[in-house]
């Protein structure tokens, strides 16, 4: 296995772009895997809520959210995967909540910029196609589940799973990871593996993001 | 555990959270393993991802660079235009816009696009000579005020 992605000694509070660039050509395979995967389910979570932001959006603006300095880095506590994944769950929160008020985030990427010459370059939301929801996406949400609905949805989802159903079941209780792992005879790896499959489960069933409910 | 009437307590924002948790708790050799049983080509995928990082600092680092270059334009454009006051007068300013189409081929260029400029009028001659400041024309001769401004 490689070297995992190098924590920078630096002790300064905020990394340069320089040493950003390092601690990205460090990251492994395995770190640039799961950066991939937390942006891809934090994609799927958003989707019905923020057309168009896709998981590179996702990479793009935790790395300019860090540069920015809206975050700052310490290497000493936190590796670098660590960090983007903290930035990425902030950014899910943030996304969400203004897709709750019916805004549309405004990507640091969508920002208009220039060129050496000073002429405005088209921004990459000019150029992608365009991200309002189309008429079929609008169908989609106006056949919104009901939380109860849904729920039954995904319980039949795990009905050929029963550890995924039981986890499922428990949750619904509110019941909390530690004391499902305890009253199942789990351990976290066994309790995590399953919560994984659940996931990739219910975006194999709902591959245009997560259902909206009333 | 609970009885059937305890169920349906959990919103769906704590039924994400439970998933989002899972993948961002797990060791990134893990998530590795499940990608490759999955099918999924990982070494594209990891490749994908740093270029998108890369891109990112490379957009930030570019964005920073073009904004300074346009205020130090906006800086030094004004800096000239404070150093170089017009003349005063309008007579002294054609006067000096005259001269200069005369004897400066840089100039001549530049008003060339008047047929003639004595025809001009006085909002016309001292557009043409902001002009042609803001294009550093003054910029290796004496101050254009030297003659009307004092």
């Amino acid at each position: 296995m490689k070297e995992k992605a190098r924590v920078l000694v630096n002790t300064d509070l905020v990394a340069s772009a320089d040493e950003v660039q390092q601690a990205i050509a460090s990251l492994t395979e395995a770190e640039s895997v799961k950066l991939h995967r937390l942006a891809e389910r934090a994609s799927f979570r958003l989707r019905r809520k923020v057309w168009g932001a896709d998981p590179k959006d996702i990479l793009q603006e935790a790395m300019l959210r860090l540069l920015q300095e809206k975050r700052h880095w310490k290497p000493q506590k936190v590796d670098f995967v660590g960090l983007l994944a903290g930035i990425i769950v902030s950014i899910e929160s943030d996304w969400r909540k203004r897709g709750k008020r019916g805004e549309t985030p405004v990507l640091e990427t969508d920002l208009p910029t220039t060129n050496s010459d000073g002429e405005t370059v088209p921004t990459v939301l000019q150029q992608a196609a365009d991200p309002r929801p189309t008429p079929e996406q609008q169908l989609i949400e106006s056949e919104a589940l009901t939380q109860e609905q849904l729920f039954q949805q995904i319980e039949e989802l795990f009905s050929e799973d029963p550890l995924a159903a039981l986890i499922f079941s428990e949750w619904q209780r509110e019941t909390k990871g530690p004391e499902i792992m305890k009253a199942l005879d789990l351990t976290r790896q066994d309790y995590d593996t399953a919560v994984r499959r659940m996931d990739r489960a219910i975006e194999k069933r709902w591959p245009e993001g997560m259902p909206y409910v009333r | 555990m609970s009885a059937d009437e305890n169920r349906r307590k959990m919103d769906l924002e704590a039924l994400l959270g439970n998933l989002a948790d899972a993948v961002e708790r797990a060791s990134p050799e893990d998530l590795l393993a499940e990608a490759k049983a999955a099918g999924q080509d990982t070494k594209q995928i990891a490749s994908d991802v740093k270029n998108t990082l890369l891109d990112a600092v490379r957009s930030f680092e570019q964005r920073k660079l073009h904004a300074a270059r346009a205020a130090y334009r906006t800086r030094s454009t004004e800096l000239r235009r404070r150093r170089i006051a017009l003349p005063a007068t309008a007579d002294a300013r054609r006067r000096l816009l005259l001269d200069a189409a005369t004897n400066n081929r840089r100039f001549a260029q530049v008003t060339a696009r008047f047929r003639d400029l004595n025809e001009l009028s006085d909002e016309d001659v001292k557009s043409a000579l902001e002009d042609l400041i803001e294009l550093g024309a003054f910029d290796d001769t004496a101050e254009p005020g030297d003659d009307g401004n004092k």
